[in-house]
């Protein structure tokens, strides 16, 4: 059995808003209209932040906000090691070293339990990302701040829509970032924002980003990008909805794939259901590296969820070495399965059907 | 400035929703799509070099060009140089020396560079009103990566051109090499993406650029002949009409040094009859002992040269200038 052979079924959401909307924001931009100051309003007020400034993509987003927050005279930047795979290389752009923590089995994510065992007297940002499916622990991150004096930046690119107890991502802490990268929730071709609760510190990361402050960089975002997010914003509680769909079929057929867990959406609050996370667990038959293998033989690019993680890789910059077993185990067992726009319900059951052979 | 004064080169409209609609066809928005493709193999072409490597912004790819060239140290540039260049030299985890500039062309010279390379300089950074061939040879002389900001660029090290159509935002860009060993590892700090020969690097610094970049900057080098023709003509007439003053071309500006008036009077003569007139930035602070960049910046006056500009608005500012 292989997937349809009209496109390869990937993890990239690709959300393509209605053509309409698109053609509206774009022409906008085309006409000189304030589209980017338009975008980082909306995107503040969808964030529940009272400021936002918008860059050209979520990877300097993060060094831009690094660079800010960071305490000065403190060399290293704490952050989980199961993450995204340029965040090492994010720090040193920021000028700082990586110091690596472990994670929660339970939420893949870092806490601060697992960020308070790795402080040390050189960290000057706490650096908390949320992981691919719902949040990590922000009350407890925001007080682990508190406590410690330490700034505290959200790595927030897979968690835009996600919403907390005590309010939506992109609220908390110092700062939080997000990508407007083609993949993500929100399609801006590329992009990147912050979104902050500071007036000053808001001010500053706009003077470094149009590179009016000395230490700045011009990384403002282009306009036609704004305009293809702002289409993406016009849609988004649909395509949530959209999404919610598509995982509830995955829920439904991977439950009687017994050996494998799908890692469920916690909808107590609001989620994007965007993506399919799946745990392999010891009774699968065969390894991750083997399972991934054959199902991308087929057209499904399934891929590995963080592996290698941070700590595991070559850097040839300051870093602190780290020995994470948790994190090393969490490594080895997951893997995310096709999701998006483009994902019709033939698809998923194709991909579980694939699933299942392998299983068998 | 009246509506009459005004041309405009961007692409029409139906033709960017064209190029719209066929992004949204092929689904492929970034990670070098087929758009950036095109437009890498365009501009090589054009520039007769073997490698262009699109960029989403300049002042990024400025960081990759440094980084790709593995300087270290500080790098050499004018004291003229803009802003975003001594920004990304410090972003790229390096020192800016501020070198003088020549007395007559107010140009970065190998004679003012040279009288400021160290030990610790590793690059000279070059922008287009510099005299790039002969600093491009006192680099190979010393050993010293070369960098050409601004301006195409098919010598030694590495062009860095900012591309058309990208509106009044950050832009895009473009590195220039004949390197193919360069191009590779400038491939792989752009993103794994569009490295058809990964090669290892230091550090990655993500300067994919967007399907719509490529489509905006495609269709703006369409028109580019008429844009270097209108730019051209403009020279011209600011040539034609302040035959006395020093003029400098700065690509983006045409710099006069009036002779008969000082800057603060020739800037009122011309925002007085309503035209776009703007002084230079000053010399980076850092860059404290360079009179003859400060002399530039205490009196120079940039004049358009723009798409909005006519050659009659040209003329308009020049006579504007030259009233007794």
């Amino acid at each position: 059995m292989t997937v349809a052979a009209r496109a390869v079924l990937s993890t990239s959401n690709l959300v393509q808003p209605d053509r309409a909307a698109v053609m509206r924001h774009a022409r906008d931009a085309y006409a000189g209209a304030p589209v980017v100051q338009g975008l980082e309003a909306r995107l503040a007020a969808f964030h529940g932040a009272a400021h936002c400034v918008a860059l050209c993509n979520g990877f300097w987003a993060l060094a831009l906000a690094m660079r800010a927050l960071a305490v000065p005279g403190r060399s290293d930047v704490l952050m989980p090691s199961l993450t995204y795979r340029r965040m090492a290389d994010v720090a040193a752009w920021a000028g700082l070293r990586p110091r690596f923590c472990e994670v929660d089995p339970a939420t893949l994510a870092c806490s601060a339990a697992t960020m308070r065992a790795a402080l040390a007297p050189g960290v000057g940002l706490l650096l908390a990302v949320h992981p691919i499916v719902n949040t990590c622990d922000v009350p407890g991150l925001v007080a682990l701040a508190q406590e410690t004096g330490l700034p505290l930046l959200f790595d927030s690119v897979e968690s835009a829509f996600e919403a907390v107890a005590a309010g939506k991502v992109g609220s908390f802490g110092a700062a939080e970032c997000f990508s407007l990268h083609a993949s993500k929730l929100l399609n801006g071709y590329e992009g990147g924002y912050v979104t902050t609760q500071d007036p000053a510190l808001a001010a500053h990361l706009a003077a470094l980003r149009d590179g009016t402050a000395d230490d700045g960089l011009d990384l403002r975002l282009n306009r036609f990008h704004a305009a293809m997010a702002l289409a993406g914003l016009d849609d988004v509680q649909a395509q949530v909805r959209r999404n919610q769909a598509r995982y509830a079929l995955y829920r439904t057929l991977l439950a009687g794939l017994p050996r494998l867990r799908l890692v469920p959406f916690d909808d107590r609050h609001a989620c994007s259901f965007k993506n399919i996370l799946v745990e392999l667990l010891p009774a699968w038959p065969m390894g991750r590296g083997a399972t991934l293998a054959r199902l991308n033989a087929r057209g499904i690019l399934a891929r590995a969820y963080y592996d290698p993680p941070l700590h595991r890789k070559t850097m040839a910059y300051p870093h602190i070495p780290a020995h994470l077993p948790a994190t090393d185990a969490l490594a080895a067992r997951f893997m995310l399965l096709p999701c998006g726009h483009h994902v019709a319900d033939a698809d998923i059951r194709a991909v579980v059907r694939a699933l299942a052979e392998l299983a068998a | 400035m009246t509506p009459a004064h005004r041309q405009d080169h961007r692409p029409s409209w139906p033709r960017v929703e064209a190029m719209i609609d066929g992004i949204l066809a092929r689904r492929y928005y970034t990670n070098h799509g087929p758009l950036a493709q095109a437009l890498e193999a365009r501009l090589a072409e054009s520039h007769a070099v073997p490698h262009a490597v699109a960029v989403t912004n300049p002042a990024i790819a400025l960081i990759m060009a440094i980084e790709g060239l593995g300087v270290r140290g500080a790098v050499a540039l004018s004291a003229l140089a803009p802003r975003r260049c001594a920004q990304a030299v410090a972003w790229a985890g390096l020192s800016p020396v501020f070198c003088e500039v020549d007395r007559a062309s107010f140009a970065l010279t190998a004679a003012t560079a040279g009288a400021r390379l160290t030990p610790e300089v590793g690059a000279i950074l070059a922008g287009p009103a510099d005299a790039r061939s002969e600093l491009a040879a006192l680099a190979a002389t010393r050993g010293l990566a070369f960098i050409a900001e601004g301006a195409p660029w098919a010598g030694q090290g590495v062009g860095v051109l900012t591309l058309p159509g990208q509106g009044d935002d950050a832009g895009a860009a473009c590195l220039l090499t004949s390197d193919d060993t360069l191009a590779a590892r400038l491939r792989s700090i752009r993103s794994s993406y569009g490295a058809s020969n990964p090669v290892p690097v230091t550090r990655t610094a993500n300067g994919r650029l967007s399907e719509a970049q490529a489509a905006m900057a495609l269709l703006s080098l369409e028109t580019a002949g008429v844009a270097a023709s209108h730019a051209a003509a403009l020279r011209a007439a600011y040539r034609a009409g302040l035959p006395d003053a020093r003029l400098l071309d700065l690509r983006s500006a045409v710099a006069i040094i009036p002779d008969t008036l000082d800057q603060a009077q020739a800037i009122a003569r011309l925002r007085g009859a309503n035209w776009p007139a703007q002084t230079p930035a000053p010399p980076d602070p850092r860059a404290a002992d360079c009179p003859n960049a400060a002399e530039f910046s205490s009196r120079a006056v940039l004049l358009p040269v723009g798409p909005t500009i006519t050659t009659a608005a040209a003329t308009a500012m020049c006579k504007a200038l030259m009233e007794n």
